[in-house]
């Protein structure tokens, strides 16, 4: 099936003929700007999962309420609406246990440590930055960076020298940098 | 204007992978749900076409031998009520039916 097809005909092609596909490619489209945002919003990277996993299912169920507009939008306020329950039910478990022993901490403190909103926003940033490639470019990043192939496997699939690889990954990196960097900035 | 490094960027690279390890996995548990799910509607769907075609007439002919065998010995009053039930519930699927009917499927 092709991957261009609109939000649109996918649902309706789950809602009429039952197609799994359909939805694997909304989920394929949409999963990690959705995780990203859990991500911001439970501030750790299994409530994070959990919560994108719960918000793709229950848009699964709910799939034929669906207004139209923006799947991955809808599916993001779906999980923002899960995160934000988990998160008060979560609090309110967690004054009762503060409570017993006379503590204020908050727990969104507690989760600060071991998360770091610039870092995230550097990373959803490069995210950005590396859709906004060539097609080329990209396949070259995804090689190397998240199946880690080697630059001479690469230059080989490519069909050029292995020199020409590191020359053309130097450029992207710095394009890549100066796209985080300008991101940052605003 | 702060200048990213090639080590954070390397960084970067890193955190973004788990990422997408991350979401590979939820995009496998959200479809093994989701087929878990389509497989349970079709089967519902068999399941009910099953039970119109065989149950359905079964429950009829089950309904009217017990008519043809008691109803002589009933009152007129019972009669006319064990008519009105079957009527009554073929009226009432139908209202419902036309109630949720949508043209679109």
């Amino acid at each position: 099936m092709n991957d261009n097809v609109s939000d649109i005909e996918l649902i309706r092609q789950v809602l009429r003929e039952n197609n799994p596909r359909a939805f694997e490619i909304l989920v394929q489209r949409y999963s990690l700007q959705v995780y990203s945002v859990a991500m911001r919003l439970m501030h750790d990277e299994e409530d994070a999962a959990e919560v994108t996993q719960m918000a793709f299912i229950q848009a699964y169920k709910q799939l034929d309420s669906w207004q139209g507009g923006n799947f991955g939008s809808w599916v993001t306020v779906i999980a923002n609406h899960i995160g934000l329950r988990l998160l008060e039910k979560e609090k309110r478990r967690g004054e009762v246990r503060f409570d017993d022993v006379r503590c204020t901490t908050d727990l969104a403190d507690v989760a600060d440590e071991t998360y770091n909103e610039q870092k995230e926003q550097q990373l959803q940033a490069l995210e950005q930055a590396i859709a906004q490639l060539p097609e080329q470019e990209q396949q070259i990043i995804r090689w190397h960076y998240y199946e880690g192939v080697p630059l001479q496997a690469i230059a080989e699939r490519l069909g050029q020298t292995e020199n020409n690889i590191k020359v053309r990954l130097f450029r992207i990196r710095e394009r890549l940098k100066k796209k985080i960097e300008h991101g940052k900035d605003n | 204007m702060e200048r990213i490094t090639d080590y954070e960027l390397d960084a970067l690279f890193q955190q973004s992978a788990q990422h997408h390890k991350a979401v590979e996995q939820i995009n496998r548990q959200v479809m093994r749900t989701v087929r878990r799910d389509m497989r349970l509607k079709t089967l519902r769907k068999w399941a009910k076409l099953l039970g119109l075609c065989f149950g359905l007439p079964v429950a009829v002919v089950v309904y009217i031998y017990a008519l043809f065998m008691f109803m002589p010995e009933m009152p007129e009053q019972l009669q006319n009520v064990c008519i009105a039930i079957p009527v009554a519930t073929i009226l009432g699927l139908a209202a419902q039916r036309l109630h949720y009917f949508s043209p679109e499927v």
